[in-house]
């Protein structure tokens, strides 16, 4: 037997695939040829290393994969599987996943109103800051004239005598006026933060009508303030139609002077000598002379509106200033007034013993007259 | 084999269990990757489920396995299925079977020799790969190799030889 014969049967030699004579005769070459020997011995090892190679097994699952391949598992039955398997572990955790999106919602639709009154507000104050002492608006409707006719009818009250009145009454319906300052007071009704209400919707006859002066004169001195708007709200009804102007006094003759019986005698006999009224714009500070005082938009954050509003007037009035109007609605306050300018850090710092203070800043440095609008709130 | 036929599922579980290892390392050492040999492995057994009413049960159950494994490696490699190197998550993923004689202290040699042999059996034609794997990893006889893969006997034998020899060659410095 060759070596390359030899060499060829070692592989059928070692799985034993040879003859009993083939095999002999290999076994008799490989004894008495060393390479072929040399040969033997590392093909056997070379075989031994290979047969010794680690075994691998399958992973962990696999029977699962093949069997969920084999016969797929309903989406429902996997989807309550991946939420519920292992229960012990993934209910706690989706419970306490629940509770937290839960405490989140709650608290999300509680903040979201409140933040949305907030702006609200916000958006009153800096509509009511720009209204005082804006540019004239064009009057339009009757409403405006009410408001007016209001103002003008408590303005006609004789001031010592409808202060004290206002003083004492409980209502929170009262306006406090003075005979000096009467005159301001009209001005200053007009341009209040509800006079936008009344500039936007005013008939032309801004001016106070004709027929409500004498309403409101009549209007006995004992009347409380707040039939006056109601009698007011009569005289408009009978007052002319934006159709149908009226020519009224000088607003001078009416302010000038003051407002009281004298304005509105004196308006009377002139409307009757005119037999006519005149629409006019609204009235201004500027018209009736005067420098424009500064206006300052505040609210004042208590916790009862209606029993802080008289408290507020208190301090305006001690510090020395005037209210022009108050009135209750919806919940909050609002008081008009003017204040010497100087004794606005004195009421800065009453009014923050009373509750939260937010205002605006005044517009010229040392101004000799203020113009507040305070927001009473919750 | 009745119950299997019938497409008991209790039935193919315990055929994947008892199985699972022999297919899983004749992909693994055809294809040389995990992701891959799982996936081979899978599909050996989904085509096997499918024709389970097409076997005549003339040969061995398992031969039938290592036929349709084969035929499958096979097509993957030809299909252009890359080969990628065994890389040392692909040894930690798959079970490692516990080996008679672990001696702690020869531990790095013996991941060298092994790392060399899976390299050198890498790098065999697929056929003679083939045939040494079914051989001398999975101890199958010449006849059942050759039933397999639907060859010759002597097909089978000239294949392994040349494996065997190239074996040797590959890994000179690990012989005496």
């Amino acid at each position: 037997m060759t070596c390359e014969h030899a060499r060829e049967q070692l592989s059928a030699l070692l799985d034993g695939a040879l003859t009993p004579d083939d095999r002999a005769a290999c076994q008799l070459h490989l004894d008495g040829c060393r390479e072929c020997a040399r040969e033997w011995e590392r093909f056997t090892r070379t075989v031994a290393l290979v047969r010794g190679l680690e075994p691998v097994g399958a992973p962990v699952g696999f029977v699962d994969r093949v069997l969920e391949a084999a016969w797929p598992t309903p989406w429902y039955r996997r989807l309550a599987r991946r939420l519920f398997v292992p229960l012990p572990v993934k209910l706690p955790l989706e419970a306490a996943a629940l509770l937290f999106v839960a405490v989140g919602a709650v608290y999300l639709f509680q903040r979201v109103p409140e933040q949305r009154s907030e702006v609200r507000e916000r958006a009153n104050r800096q509509e009511s800051s720009q209204a005082v002492g804006s540019r004239p608006r064009e009057p339009s409707g009757p409403v405006g004239s009410l408001t007016l006719a209001h103002e003008a009818a408590r303005a006609h009250l004789s001031g010592g005598e409808a202060v004290q009145r206002e003083a004492s009454r409980p209502d929170s319906r009262r306006s406090t006026e003075t005979p000096a300052s009467a005159a301001s007071q009209q001005r200053e009704a007009t341009n209040s933060p509800t006079a936008p209400t009344a500039h936007e919707s005013a008939a032309p006859s801004q001016r106070v009508p004709a027929a409500a002066l004498p309403a409101a004169q009549t209007a006995p001195a004992q009347a409380p303030p707040p039939k006056a708007p109601e009698q007011s709200r009569l005289a408009l009804e009978k007052a002319p139609s934006p159709e149908s102007p009226r020519e009224l006094p000088p607003q001078g003759a009416l302010l000038g002077r003051g407002l009281g019986g004298r304005s509105s005698e004196s308006a009377r006999p002139d409307a009757k000598q005119q037999g006519r009224a005149t629409v006019s714009k609204p009235l201004e500070f500027g018209e009736f002379g005067g420098d424009t005082p500064p206006a300052i938009s505040a609210r004042l954050v208590v916790q009862n509106p209606k029993t802080a509003l008289p408290a507020v007037v208190d301090v305006v009035r001690r510090l020395g200033g005037t209210s022009v109007s108050q009135r209750v609605n919806d919940g909050q306050a609002i008081v008009e007034a003017r204040l010497p300018g100087p004794a606005y850090p004195a009421l800065v710092r009453e009014l923050r013993h009373m509750g939260t203070w937010s205002a605006g800043d005044v517009e010229s440095s040392s101004p000799e007259t203020l113009f507040l609008s305070i927001r009473i709130t919750q | 084999m009745q119950r299997l036929r019938g497409g008991d599922p209790a039935a193919f579980e315990r055929l994947v269990r008892t199985h699972q290892h022999r297919v899983l390392s004749v992909a693994y050492r055809m294809l040389g990757n995990v992701a891959e040999a799982e996936d081979a492995a899978q599909d050996v057994f989904l085509r096997v489920l499918g024709a389970l009413g097409q076997f005549r049960g003339d040969a061995k159950l398992s031969t039938w396995l290592y036929a349709v494994t084969s035929r499958v490696c096979l097509t993957r490699l030809a299909a252009g299925s890359r080969r990628l190197a065994p890389g040392r998550d692909d040894e930690e993923t798959l079970a490692r079977l516990p080996a008679p004689g672990d001696d702690p202290g020869r531990e790095a040699e013996h991941r060298q020799l092994q790392a060399a042999l899976t390299r050198a059996i890498d790098e065999l034609p697929e056929e003679r790969r083939l045939v040494v794997v079914l051989r001398d990893v999975e101890g199958l006889s010449y006849e059942d190799i050759a039933a397999a893969l639907g060859v010759e006997l002597g097909t089978v034998r000239s294949r392994l030889h040349r494996a065997r020899m190239e074996l040797k060659d590959k890994l000179e410095k690990f012989l005496p």
